[in-house]
């Protein structure tokens, strides 16, 4: 309950005055990759951090993993079809692989995995078109919505909670 | 605006805290069950560890209360120990390579009963490779004893029309209709007819021939010798209708003999639902011991297959199914590298059970296993394991194994040996018999080896001391009476079971001393009613098949004889035109008795 709490706060906070919208798109934007990847890979962890530790907006990336996670599940048999065609069907591709996948630390990516490969390849391509349209989206969300929300008793009531505190550590500079 | 937050890295740091703690917590619970489910799933059978302990400082997991299901019995744990000590070497991890350097076992068991059934876990490459297993097991008959009085025996013969004679009839008979058909249809095809009426018109018109009339008389001996000629043609069209007709009969007649093997093979079948038993020592000992022979071969089949699965030769890219996850699984491939570890390598384990417990340094059995990988390119060196020495201390059993998975080269050769000494035995069923023998203690060995596909693998028992029982409650018929004298006699029991050929077509011999004393004993007993049961059979077969046999051979005969009869008839009529012909033509000559 205090995450879903939290994660509505910080998300709200965003959208609403938290970051420029160039940092909010680059949150969505790795949020977006942290959905799409599947977890316990080393490249997810390494995106983590990177959402972490990056003065993008990390609520921005709290709200691209919700918005894209529904759509990760869907995507699954794309991801799985590009990663097969790729480590499979393509027989030429194999040396590479081989000398990729025996590259130190590389095998925790699970790049030899059909859907992660895929899931990732897939987010590298469509990063830029995640990053544009978030930052179109999060400008006129500003220009047109945000005001009418901020009126309400309920948007008022998430915002006074003290939980909002510890999402500060992580708000853009 | 920097590009860093620092203030972050406290959480950031706080979060790697959090999972230490967690990793503390719940790392070896979270492994245990992980690794439970990934060796079930490979295995093709439900394994349970009781402890898992992760020693990070020592690079070093311990597991203890395994146990392992057997796969064709859900009530058996195949294996269990007390426990495992891996030592794994840390750089490798880097790589996600496991390289167990040395693995330590102890208080190992063997066919223990489970207290619950286990799970069953058949899925993917584990049930190709049971499938496999079945398929292999199902090539082999094992025949039922039976020794039921003929008096209780009832109509075998339910439906005929699963009789191969009655098919085979029916069938034949189509095969007649249709030789029938093709020999009138060539019949007709020679137009005989015409052809004969035409040379007896011709023969009539040049009865008389001006021999005057020089132009007459040319065209006159022209027609005649166009006459005979036509005769001639037709005679040869009568004769390969006569080879077409005889080449359709001898199919015929072959298959009439069809039919009598058909018969042969109705008794066979017959025989088999009155579940009569064979005479003969080997076929008596097949029966008696055809199915635990086959089991023990099918476990050495199985877990060979799967080794073969798991680690075949070569360097190619290898696929398997992806992590278990909420999200899709996908494929996983692995691209094993020339001159690189293998993806898992035990290099060294040693199994060492003292003969005096866990206080006593005296090692009373020890089993060494070297080079256990799924990458055996790699290593270059055939998978080996031996042990030696005695297990279980009240009474020892003596106990010598050793084996070898060579899968360095294409043709894959593995092959694995057991000998037990002093083993308890339990107690033996004589299958579809009412009798059961309390056996003491004996000695088994099994061999196996299997080499690309061909197979080649003993089985074998032995015991000085059975005691017969009944094996049911119900009274004994004459013949079970008379056999339970028999077997009170066998005091001693030694059985071999020899395995040959390929996967696809094994070959099962299957020798016992029981076997050859039951089958000298059960022709004089059951002999009489054997013959008794066999003559009842036959009679119902051939009450079935006879008739149609009969009306086959008839047919055939009826055919034979229409085709003499038309052939000899068409011949002699073609004769006689041109005895006709060939006399007008004999009687045109010049003035001066010249012929033409």
């Amino acid at each position: 309950m205090l995450t879903l709490l939290k994660l509505i706060q910080s998300i709200f906070k965003t959208l609403h005055s938290e970051g420029t919208p160039n940092q909010v798109a680059w949150g969505i934007t790795l949020g977006a990759g942290l959905a799409f990847i599947p977890i316990m890979t080393l490249h997810w962890a390494l995106l983590f951090v990177l959402l972490v530790m990056l003065n993008v907006s990390f609520g921005g990336g709290l709200l691209g993993w919700a918005l894209f996670t529904p759509f990760s599940f869907a995507l699954d048999p794309l991801f799985d079809a590009i990663g097969r065609y790729l480590l499979i069907t393509r027989a030429d591709l194999t040396p590479f692989w081989t000398r990729i996948m025996n590259w130190l630390l590389v095998p925790y990516t699970q790049f030899n995995n059909s859907v992660t490969l895929g899931a990732t390849l897939f987010w590298v391509i469509t990063l830029p078109l995640v990053y544009v349209g978030a930052r179109l989206g999060v400008k006129k969300y500003r220009a047109t919505w945000a005001p009418r929300i901020e009126q309400s008793a309920w948007f008022k009531a998430v915002k006074a909670s003290s939980l909002y505190n510890v999402y500060r550590w992580f708000a853009p500079e | 605006m920097r590009l860093i937050r620092w203030k972050a890295i406290i959480a950031l740091l706080a979060f790697v805290a959090l999972f230490a703690l967690l990793w503390a917590l719940f790392a070896d619970r979270l492994l245990r069950q992980t690794t439970e489910e990934a060796a079930s799933e490979s295995l093709g059978a439900e394994v349970d560890i009781g402890r898992f302990h992760i020693l990070e400082t020592q690079a070093a997991v311990e597991m203890g209360e395994f146990q392992l299901a057997d796969p064709f019995d859900p009530g058996r744990n195949l294996l269990e120990f007390d426990s495992l000590r891996l030592k794994i070497a840390p750089a490798p991890l880097i790589d996600s390579k496991l390289v167990i350097e040395d693995a330590t076992l102890t208080g190992i068991r063997f066919n223990v009963p489970r207290r619950t059934p286990a799970r069953a876990y058949q899925r993917g490459l584990t049930q190709n490779v049971m499938s496999l297993v079945h398929d292999f097991t199902k090539q082999f008959d094992v025949p039922l004893l039976s020794l039921l009085p003929v008096d209780t025996i009832q109509a075998i013969i339910g439906d005929p029309s699963q009789l191969k004679t009655v098919q085979a009839a029916n069938a034949f008979k189509d095969r007649a209709d249709s030789g029938r058909a093709a020999i009138e249809r060539g019949y007709a095809g020679l137009r005989l007819q015409p052809t004969l009426d035409s040379a007896r018109a011709l023969g009539d018109r040049l009865a008389q021939v001006n021999v005057r009339d020089l132009n007459a008389a040319r065209s006159a001996v022209t027609d005649l010798r166009h006459g005979i000629d036509s005769l001639n043609k037709a005679k040869e069209r009568v004769t390969a209708l006569d080879r077409n007709a005889r080449a359709q009969l001898d199919s015929l007649h072959a298959g009439l003999r069809t039919l009598d093997l058909a018969r042969q093979q109705d008794y066979d079948f017959a025989r088999s639902l009155l579940k009569l038993p064979s005479f003969s020592g080997p076929d008596l000992s097949r029966a008696l011991f055809g199915a635990v022979s086959i089991d023990r071969f099918q476990q050495a089949l199985y877990w060979t297959s799967l080794a073969r699965k798991y680690a075949p030769p070569g360097l190619l890219p290898r696929q398997q199914p992806g992590p278990t996850r909420l999200r899709r699984s996908g494929t996983t491939v692995r691209f094993p590298l020339a001159e690189d570890l293998p993806g898992l390598l035990v290099k060294h384990a040693e199994l060492a059970l003292s003969a005096g417990g866990a206080q006593s340094r005296d090692v009373a059995f020890r089993m060494v296993a070297a080079d256990l990988t799924n990458d055996p390119t790699l290593t270059r060196r055939p998978m080996t394991f031996s042990g030696r020495g005695s297990v279980g201390t009240e009474v020892p059993v003596q106990l010598q194994l050793g084996g070898s998975l060579d899968h360095t080269t294409q043709r894959m050769r593995d092959s694995a040996s057991v000998a037990v000494q002093g083993i308890p035995l339990p107690d033996f069923h004589v299958p579809g018999l009412p009798f059961a023998a309390a056996l003491t203690r004996g000695s088994v060995g099994l061999d196996f080896g299997l080499d690309g596909e061909r197979i080649d693998g003993t089985w074998s028992l032995s015991t000085k001391g059975i005691t017969w029982h009944a094996d049911s409650g119900r009274a004994l018929n004459s013949m079970e009476a008379l056999l339970a004298r028999v077997l009170d006699g066998v005091t001693d029991l030694d059985v071999r079971a020899r395995l040959g050929g390929t996967i696809a077509s094994p070959t099962l011999a299957i020798s016992s001393n029981l076997g050859d004393v039951m089958a000298g004993r059960m022709r004089a007993i059951v002999g009489e009613e054997a013959a008794k049961a066999e003559a009842k059979l036959r009679a119902q077969v051939d009450a079935e098949t006879a008739p149609r046999i009969a009306e086959a051979k008839a047919r055939v005969a009826a055919l034979q004889a229409q085709v003499d009869e038309r052939v000899k008839s068409a011949q002699a009529q073609i004769d006689a035109q041109k005895k006709v012909l060939q006399d007008r033509l004999a009687a045109i000559r010049l003035p001066g008795g010249l012929s033409f």
